[in-house]
């Protein structure tokens, strides 16, 4: 019977969420304890790459796998090789996403390699025009700086971890729903008391 | 006439903009600098009895409780701490500091934002914004998006 309701319980997981661990929200210190990587710093230039990938409602990637399509069925498999049949989003097939390297400068390290001053922030952009829902990815885009004019630029509050390739992408897998692990910094509130 | 009004408006606006020299540092620097560097969310604020000048402007002494979320820099058992900081006697129209006020609501404590706090002990164990007293909301002190705990 235990056997049972654990099994029970476990397809219902992973009918919500493919697969992924389902957690409402982390907190910060969740998010410091797992990054690689966290630190205040100013994003410089943004460039993309040829990188083309599906992103399911968690903020996972996912390719489609052409291979196993049946031509009603399509197939997509993650960077584990966990396979499912649709994604969250329009049409359950996820969102199309492009992949964006964004260079930073570091201002200053709060967790991780001290001597780092500088690193290349792995990202995305929607490849088309989506509407926006509750379970939409919360992609980044940072203000370019085509005069230098660094001092202006918002400073970042980021929790990263580091991927095989040596750049870093925000710490966002396993939520549902996402939460953004890069944060603009503001002024504290300057409320009269 | 037209220029002799330019500069006046000019002069007015360098007199009330940009009397007062506010200390800014670098994130580096402040975190180099600081005895401890967390984020934590406000629980309260009281006024002390404290009454002193800063920049030649008149203030008030004032506690704020935090409850820490994550230690960055500093002892890592710290569970909460108790912030030295300064709230104006008066409203300024300009050239007044940059002090930071943290809203709490004990009814909804979860509501309140969390902060970045770059700070250093005080004598009395208390801490203080890491660069400077007088304008903290620039650098020291940074809000953070509400989260939980």
């Amino acid at each position: 019977m235990k056997r049972i309701v654990v099994g029970l319980v476990l397809l219902f997981a992973a009918d919500l969420g493919f697969g992924e661990f389902i957690k409402e929200s982390w907190s910060y210190a969740e998010l410091y304890e797992m990054a690689d990587l966290v630190v205040i710093g100013r994003a410089q230039q943004t460039k993309e790459t040829a990188e083309k990938a599906f992103m399911g409602g968690s903020g996972h990637i996912f390719e489609l796998d052409n291979r196993t399509a049946d031509g009603k069925t399509r197939i997509f498999h993650d960077r584990y090789g966990v396979k499912i049949s649709s994604l969250v989003g329009p049409d359950d097939t996820g969102w199309e996403v492009v992949g964006q390297s964004t260079e930073f400068l570091v201002a200053s390290v709060m967790k991780g390699d001290k001597h780092t001053h500088d690193f290349i922030l792995h990202h995305y952009r929607f490849a088309k025009s989506y509407p926006m829902g509750p379970k939409s990815p919360l992609l980044l885009s940072f203000r370019e700086d085509p005069k230098n004019l660094v001092k202006f630029l918002p400073n970042y509050l980021l929790f990263l971890k580091k991927e095989a390739d040596g750049r870093y992408a925000p710490l966002h897998s396993d939520l549902r729903p996402p939460k953004p692990a890069v944060w603009r910094l503001e002024q504290a509130s300057k409320e009269k008391p | 006439m037209k220029q002799i009004v330019v500069g006046l408006v000019l002069l007015l606006a360098a007199d009330l903009g940009f009397g007062r020299e506010v200390a800014h540092a670098s994130y580096r620097h402040l975190y180099s600098d600081s005895d401890l560097v967390v984020i934590a969310k406000p629980r309260g604020t009281t006024f002390t009895q404290e009454k002193t000048k800063l920049d030649g402007i008149e203030v008030l002494g004032v506690t704020t409780e935090f409850k820490v979320v994550v230690v960055m820099k500093g002892d890592n058992t710290l569970k909460q701490f108790v912030l030295h900081h300064y709230a104006e006697r008066q409203d300024r129209l300009a050239n007044g500091l940059n002090l930071v006020w943290f809203p709490y609501d004990p009814k909804q404590p979860s509501a309140s934002s969390s902060y970045l706090l770059f700070l250093r002990m005080e004598a009395d164990g208390r801490y203080a914004p890491v660069n400077t007293q007088a304008d903290p909301a620039l650098s020291s002190v940074v809000k953070l998006p509400a989260r939980g705990d």
